[in-house]
């Protein structure tokens, strides 16, 4: 059985995916709770690989779908680049879906199981995209990880329909770009496995197809992962879908994204001229992302829009990092993309927690909630000191990374927008944490004090204390794991 | 090997401690866990422990050495102090933030490298932060705005500065830096200088630490600018400008507290002036000097907190802070009045006092190194701070008229703790070895009591207090306050800041004007129908400034197009 | 006020026994030049105090002291 850890850590969910609607039109606990069971189950299955895959020596582990060898067959890589992605996708996937046990008993849809399902098939899809390593298969499974992803999006009301559309709109051609570019890539070497591509595409010689196929490819997955300015979905699509939904799609979705930049930018095309033009373009849109995300969220009144608009701001961090090329920068960013996931997940699930209770999420709203829901309010305050970059949590060392990356590289532009945004993130984290411990209002008697249930505070709080731990014990993820990601190329 | 414990980590333990109890318990953990924090620091062994790799670098988390212990001795001595004049105070949340605070400020003087400085140093902005925010009044929360705003430069100063120093391949360790280091150098410079309330970007100090309770401010004032004064020490010895620096800085302060009407302003002022005793001290540079320095901050946070601790009482029991509406208290507060003269005496230098055997170190090190000019200015200074502190101040609050003011009864706790400082003060005056065994570089060959140093101290503050005398009723406090450098940025930034926002707001307006002039037909679909006539436009409304989403549409095409173009000509075709 | 005189009085006589003190014992000066002559420090005190409280309120009245309750950046 634990041969087949790398799809299995992909069939699970889908599988489950296919059983929940059935269960839950008997019974939305049962449906719940075999989705959880199934979440658990994909996390163990990721940890063990991960596990494996750290342990040997060169650390990949190639598994061939059906026993059909690749280049022609589909083929699972796990390296410790992907084994920790998976591990940290379905690790969120399972903190959002406690979340969202009470969440969906009291305001959810009436079809949990049909909810459940829509979840598994999107957290199959994330799965998928970081376990292949094959280039169309990873098509195939973005545009399941976004179809479920429009749906869920879609189930928070009106304005989220309306949102979603949007969103589908520019996903729907994000791919199509993405899929014509590996259209062009496929025509010039007959192959889509990434090993195989990577070692024709040199001798292909073409460098004006090359160009459009990779600038297509580029294009494609930078709109999903919401770089700057192709971006224009996020804000709207986070801020009103439903909070176990935006707790997990704005922690994860966009990182996979741009995990499959870095694998495609740095593993595929390894050294071609072509990828490097990509990434100096990109590096210029990760600076204008770091300052428009940053400006932006300083603007906004509603607490998740202006959570929303930081994710920009912090996507533009790690497409940055990944544009220096330099192993600290890398390491930098792909810290950060452990990190944010973290800190995001839980600054969305706490705010969704209180607009739950309270009905509101604006700044204003938030005035002496800290008092009401004191638990919830201390995990938004570590998560949020974290994002701003302060000692010692997690999120101090990722951005001490990246700095120290733009230093080497003398990209000074860089280093300023950094240190700028950190310190216009300080501006708008410190004042939605003022109004959250100290706005209470005296002259009113003192709401009584009921924090979120447990299975929506738990979660919130665990990811808390990982932030926190994260930054005290970093040294060991990043010698054993951070830099046993590193392309071929750079290390 | 003895075993080491960190004195922060035994204040950060007791912070959840205290969360969690009340009453007598909390009381009970609040008074020893500082107190543990001291044994531990003064059980600590000597040397460099600790020692964690960072990404190449190896970080010294913490380094036992004279310099070291003496701040640690006296940063868990004050937080004592403050516990027991905090006592009857029931404000978990405030106690917290003073453990963390106090944890921070330890945290930076055990370190052994900048970056676990730079990791106490950020705690310790937080924690004060919320220290002053914890002041409760409207003036509080937008005072703590504005201290965070600069600490956070600072921060961003410092962290800019220690990754240009890594970078450039110097080490991280706490040393004293070459002034060739280049850019590295001044980030660090300018970023500790901030932490010290120098001018012109001391006006967090003296906007916020009014602001704080009673209770907070004691703790304010002695660890921020104390830990930008260790760095220095540590860091900057010698650099000649410091001295200048130092010693304008002592005049300006006294010069602004002379102005003052608010009797906590008056003394935030003045701590700024007795910051640039200590960077004149480290500016000289001269192992007297240095010694000053550290004596100096030694006595400062002992008398500084009885003077806060005294004017904070009279707060307390009055309700009033101002000179112009207080005086005649001796009669109904005499053990305040003595205790808050006690403070007085030391901070003036007083003979017997502890200011006596700490602040000439300095003076005579000025003189001895032939900077005539400096030593010019710290007299003036003195003269000036003997003037407001040892004079202005008590005559107006405790003597002179009585405004009938019927002092409420103050909790014996926080007659205690001033009791408990002022011992300090006198034991330091008298047994001066004690304090110059501390010292981090022996031996102090300055005897405090010769017949030149005590004749020239008396006469000093007698002359000053005759032209008191004389010039007394143009002195009383008005019903003023005093501009101050803050002024120049804090409208321009309270207006960026709102500026930001609207422009923000005018340019997605704009966008979306020419945008939809460009496409108006075929995105007329794409819309947002979420449109709302608001009457009163708020600076950013969602509603209003959403993008179309064809407008990411055509950044698509633009990017695709552009891109291709990009790869296809560094191809060289 | 009589206590104010008083007060004068007493440190006027101070000043003198400190002032013959200093003449007599002759302690052993160092530093600048002024250290050596008797009873500087009682004029440095003397006129340090009223240079600064002169200049204090020269700079307070040329605009450095506002009427109270002018902070507008203090409304939230």
């Amino acid at each position: 059985m634990s041969e087949h850890l790398p799809i299995l850590i992909v069939v699970v969910p889908l599988s489950a995916a296919l059983v929940v609607p059935l269960l839950g039109r008997r019974s939305s606990t049962a449906a719940h709770a075999v989705t959880l069971a199934t979440l658990a189950a994909t996390l163990v299955a990721a940890s063990v690989a991960l596990t494996r895959v750290l342990r040997t020596a060169d650390g990949v582990w190639q598994y061939e779908l059906g026993g059909w060898a690749p280049p022609w067959g589909i083929e699972y890589v796990l390296d410790p680049l992907s084994g920790g992605m998976s591990v940290l996708v379905a690790s969120l996937a399972l903190a959002a879906a406690i979340y969202a046990g009470p969440y969906l008993r009291t305001s959810g849809p009436d079809r949990i199981g049909l909810f459940d399902s829509l979840y598994l098939l999107l957290v199959a899809g994330l799965l998928g995209i970081v376990a292949t390593g094959d280039l169309f298969n990873l098509y195939v499974f973005l545009e399941i990880s976004s179809i479920a992803a429009y749906a869920l999006l879609a189930t928070g009301g009106d304005r989220a329909a309306v949102a979603t559309f949007r969103y589908l709109l520019v996903g729907t051609v994000a791919a199509s770009c993405y899929l014509l570019g590996i259209g062009y890539l496929y025509a010039l070497t007959g192959t889509l496995n990434m090993t195989d591509l990577s070692a024709r595409l040199a001798a292909a010689d073409q460098p004006t197809a090359t160009a459009v196929g990779v600038g297509l490819i580029v294009i494609g997955l930078a709109i999903k992962a919401a770089v700057f300015p192709f971006h224009g979905w996020l804000p709207d699509a986070y801020t009103y879908a439903p909070p176990p939904v935006t707790g997990f799609v704005a922690a994860v979705m966009t990182k996979v994204s741009a995990y499959a930049l870095y694998r495609v930018l740095y593993f595929v095309l390894g050294a071609e001229p072509a990828a490097a033009s990509a990434l100096v373009f990109l590096g210029w849109a990760g600076v204008a992302a770091i300052v428009a995300g940053s400006w932006l969220a300083l603007a906004q009144s509603d607490v998740r829009r202006m959570l929303a608009y930081s994710s920009v701001g912090q996507m533009g961090y790690i497409i940055f990092g990944f544009s220096l090329g330099s192993p600290i920068a890398i390491v930098g960013a792909l810290f950060h993309v452990l990190n944010h996931a973290l800190m995001k997940g839980c600054l969305f699930l706490v705010t969704g927690g209180i607009r739950w209770r309270t009905g509101l999420s604006s700044v204003a709203g938030f005035a002496g909630v800290g008092r009401r829901l004191p638990l919830s309010a201390t995990a938004f305050a570590v998560a949020a000191v974290s994002m701003v970059g302060l000692p010692p949590t997690a999120g101090f060392f990722s951005k001490w990374y990246l700095l120290l990356g733009a230093f080497e590289a003398e990209a000074w532009l860089g280093v300023a927008a950094l240190v700028g945004s950190s310190w216009l993130s300080a501006i708008y984290f410190f004042r939605v944490l003022e109004r959250l411990f100290l706005g209470a209002d005296e002259s009113r008697p003192a709401p009584e004090r009921r924090d979120l249930p447990f299975g929506m505070l738990a979660p919130a709080l665990v990811l808390a204390l990982v932030v926190l731990l994260l930054g005290l014990f970093h040294q060991p993820v990043v010698t054993h794991l951070l830099e046993r990601a590193l392309p071929p190329t750079v290390s | 090997m003895q075993p080491l414990l960190h004195p922060a980590l035994v204040l950060l333990a007791a912070a959840p401690l205290v969360a969690m109890l009340r009453g007598h318990a909390r009381r009970a953990v609040l008074l020893a866990a500082p107190l543990l924090a001291m044994a531990a620091a003064l059980g600590a062994p000597a040397g460099h422990h600790g020692v964690v790799d960072l990404a190449g670098q190896s970080l010294v988390l913490v380094r036992v050495d004279p310099l070291s212990q003496l701040f640690g001795l006296i940063f868990t001595g004050i937080t004592f102090i403050g516990a027991v004049y905090a006592l009857h105070v029931d404000r978990g949340g405030e106690q917290i933030a003073t453990l963390v605070y106090a944890a921070g400020g330890l945290g930076v003087v055990y370190a052994g490298d900048w970056i676990t400085a730079f990791v106490g140093l950020e705690l310790m902005g937080v924690a004060s932060l919320l220290i002053v925010w914890f002041g409760g009044s409207v003036r509080a929360r937008m005072a703590g705005f504005r201290y965070i705003f600069m600490h956070l430069t600072a921060g961003a100063l410092l962290f800019a500065g220690i990754a240009l120093l890594w970078s450039s391949g110097a080490g991280l360790s706490l040393e004293p830096l070459a002034s060739d280091a280049g850019l590295g150098y001044s980030l660090i410079l300018g970023g500790v200088l901030i932490n010290a309330a120098v001018p012109p970007v001391h006006a967090w100090l003296t906007d916020a630490y009014p602001e704080a309770s009673v209770t907070g401010t004691i703790l304010l004032s002695a660890f921020t600018t104390k830990t930008a004064i260790y760095l220095l020490i540590r860091a900057f010895p010698g650099v000649e400008a410091l001295a200048w620096v130092g010693a304008i800085m002592a005049v300006y302060g006294a010069v602004f507290a002379v102005l003052e009407n608010d009797i906590r302003r008056l003394l935030a002022y003045h701590i700024v002036s007795q910051i640039g005793y200590m960077v004149a001290g480290v500016g000289i540079g001269t192992a007297l000097a240095l010694n000053g320095a550290a004596a100096h901050a030694f006595s400062h946070i002992l008398y500084k907190a009885l003077l806060l601790m005294g004017a904070g009482a009279v707060m307390q029991a009055t309700g009033r802070r101002r000179l112009t509406e207080l005086g005649g208290l001796a009669r109904s507060m005499p053990v305040v009045t003595t205790l808050y003269l006690i403070g007085a005496c030391s901070i003036s230098g007083v003979p017997l006092f502890n200011g006596f055997v700490s602040k000439p170190l300095i003076v005579s090190a000025a003189s001895d190194h032939g900077l005539t000019g400096v030593e010019w200015l710290l007299t003036i200074a003195s003269v000036g701070t003997f003037l407001h502190t040892g004079l202005k101040l008590p005559y107006f609050t405790f003597f002179g008229p009585d405004r009938g003011l019927a002092p409420v009864r103050l909790p014996s706790n926080m007659i205690a703790a001033m009791s408990l400082a002022a011992v300090a003060c006198i034991g330091i005056g008298i047994v001066p070895g004690w304090l110059y065994a501390r010292l981090p570089l022996p031996p102090v060959d300055y005897l405090p009591y010769t017949a030149d140093h005590v004749f020239s101290t008396v006469q000093l503050l007698v002359g000053t207090a005759a032209a008191f005398l004389l010039m007394r009723g143009g002195l009383g406090g008005k019903p003023t306050v005093t501009l101050d450098t803050d002024r120049l940025w804090r409208r321009p930034i309270w207006n960026a800041v709102g500026g930001l926002a609207r422009g923000t707001a005018r340019l997605g307006h704009a966008w979306r004007a020419g945008v939809n002039i460009a496409l108006a037909g075929v995105t007329d679909v794409l819309q947002s129908p979420f449109h709302l006539a608001t009457p009163a436009a708020p600076p950013y409304d969602a509603d209003r400034h959403r993008l179309p989403i064809g407008a990411t549409v055509v950044w698509i095409v633009v990017g695709i197009v552009g891109l291709v173009l990009a790869i296809w000509r560094q191809g060289g075709i | 006020m009589p206590i104010a005189t008083r007060l004068l009085i007493a440190l006027a006589g101070c000043a003198a026994v400190s002032f013959v003190a200093e003449i007599l014992i002759q302690p052993e000066e160092h530093g600048a030049w002024w250290h050596g002559v008797a009873g500087f420090d009682l004029a440095i005190g003397f006129a340090g105090c009223g240079l600064l409280v002169w200049g204090s309120k020269l700079l307070g009245q040329l605009g450095l002291q506002q009427p109270e309750d002018d902070h507008p950046e203090d409304e939230p």
